[in-house]
């Protein structure tokens, strides 16, 4: 008897104490995804959606993702979050657009996903209905986005590199799968999908309409002149290391997010970053 | 008649926005290279994050050769959106001019400290460039 009572003791303490954890880590999670910067008005209720974001297609309103049950998703399942993480899909089963980050989260880790939902599911809940995307003909219709994925989306999960050590491996899943590096500075083609021969090359035409720098290490037009402290003194404070300051949605990545990274995490980015195929590609920015 | 002269002046503002863009396109290049020349090719050595050697002597050079156009970089148009210049700069030809000549005055004492190889004398010169270079940011750069 005595050790059911010990038992139940066990299970009161480290339910809750493991419960908070994963809240914790969620919320670096979400940092290191820059989750709020997407899904919050600037001055608005933080992940309650709505932030518009213009691309070559229309405009897109990012949703409520606060735990509110009417207009949150506040009655979504562990197994909804994953789907809609990991394979781009709603609770109702409709496609995602990919203005949403899935083609990266789909190499995130269930655990990871898990601890993000934790975290969100952990905020107050606020009522803000979602506002309806406003998108040209044809790709206003959501099921011409199977097409899409079955030409361009590549479901996870990530897997480790055994050529590489760990800290190469840790860069990588931080930059292609949470913090959706790619998203932003890889040119895309005339179907929105990103051009799988030049990752992380920059584009003329990023969020917004604004340039994104070349990130690959070639050293006229990338960042091949930048050593791995640049990187990460880049990713904490916003700056370069000629002295000026990031811009735009990066700025924001900074702010929201990236700065509240390890330093053990952000010399695993530069890392992950100094050792990819230097790409000559030359945009502003 | 008023059709073709309406033409005229559109065609005048498009070739005169092309050319503001490309002023734009090449201040900002060419401040990334000064920046990229100062701050890491001299300032690394300065910071004892790089040993001194002919790319160190090369970077400066680069940086007065550099500097010495900064006086053409800030041509009527070249404010454009996404510049990091404040417009204001465009209606202080005098003040653009000063403040060039004050940085240009300055170049050849700090290419002789940087072929010095001397780190103190070199981190000195990194310092006071920054400061001459920071002289007209301060005033005409946007916030950040």
């Amino acid at each position: 008897m005595s050790v059911w009572r010990a038992l139940i003791v066990w299970f009161a303490c480290i339910g809750p104490a493991a419960a908070q954890d994963a809240v914790q880590r969620g919320e670096y999670l979400v940092h290191a995804g820059g989750c709020v910067s997407c899904h919050t008005v600037p001055g608005g209720t933080p992940f309650a959606g709505g932030r518009a974001l213009a691309t070559p297609f229309g405009t897109f309103y990012s949703p409520n993702i606060t735990p509110d049950a009417e207009t949150g998703i506040g009655r979504w399942t562990d197994a909804q979050f994953l789907h809609a993480l990991r394979q781009g899909r709603r609770p109702d089963g409709a496609n995602y657009f990919p203005v949403f980050p899935y083609p990266s989260f789909t190499n995130i880790s269930d655990t990871d996903a898990l601890a993000i939902k934790a975290y969100l599911f952990s905020l107050p809940p606020t009522h803000q209905p979602n506002r309806a995307h406003v998108v040209a003909f044809p790709f206003s219709w959501r099921f011409l986005q199977t097409g899409w994925r079955l030409l361009f989306f590549r479901p996870g999960p990530f897997y480790a590199d055994p050529a590489h050590d760990a800290v190469y491996n840790r860069g990588a899943y931080l930059v292609t799968a949470l913090a959706h590096c790619r998203e932003c500075h890889t040119p895309r083609n005339m179907f929105g999908a990103t051009k799988p021969s030049m990752p992380l090359a920059g584009t003329p035409d990023g969020p917004n309409g604004q340039a994104v720098p070349n990130i690959t290490p070639d050293r006229a037009t990338g960042i091949g002149e930048w050593d791995a402290d640049d990187i990460v003194t880049l990713l904490k404070t916003g700056r370069t290391p000629e002295q000026s300051a990031v811009k735009g949605a990066m700025r924001e990545a900074v702010q929201d997010g990236l700065k509240f990274l390890t330093s053990a995490d952000l010399q695993a980015i530069a890392t992950y970053l100094l050792a990819q195929q230097p790409i000559a590609h030359k945009v502003g920015g | 008649m008023t059709a073709a002269c309406g033409l005229a002046v559109l065609l005048a503002a498009a070739a005169h926005a092309e050319d503001g863009k490309a002023a734009f396109e090449h201040r900002r290049d060419t401040m990334k290279a000064m920046g990229r020349a100062l701050y890491i090719g001299v300032g690394r050595v300065a910071k004892g994050r790089a040993e001194f050697g002919p790319d160190t002597v090369t970077s400066a050079e680069t940086l007065a050769k550099l500097a010495a156009t900064i006086g053409t970089l800030f041509a009527p148009g070249s404010d454009a959106p996404e510049s990091n210049m404040k417009p204001a700069i465009l209606a202080a030809p005098d003040k653009v001019a000063q403040l060039a000549a004050s940085v240009n005055a300055a170049m050849p004492g700090f290419v002789t400290k940087v072929q010095s190889g001397d780190r103190t004398r070199i981190a000195a010169a990194v310092a006071a460039m920054s400061n001459a270079c920071n002289a007209c940011h301060n005033d005409y750069r946007k916030e950040q």
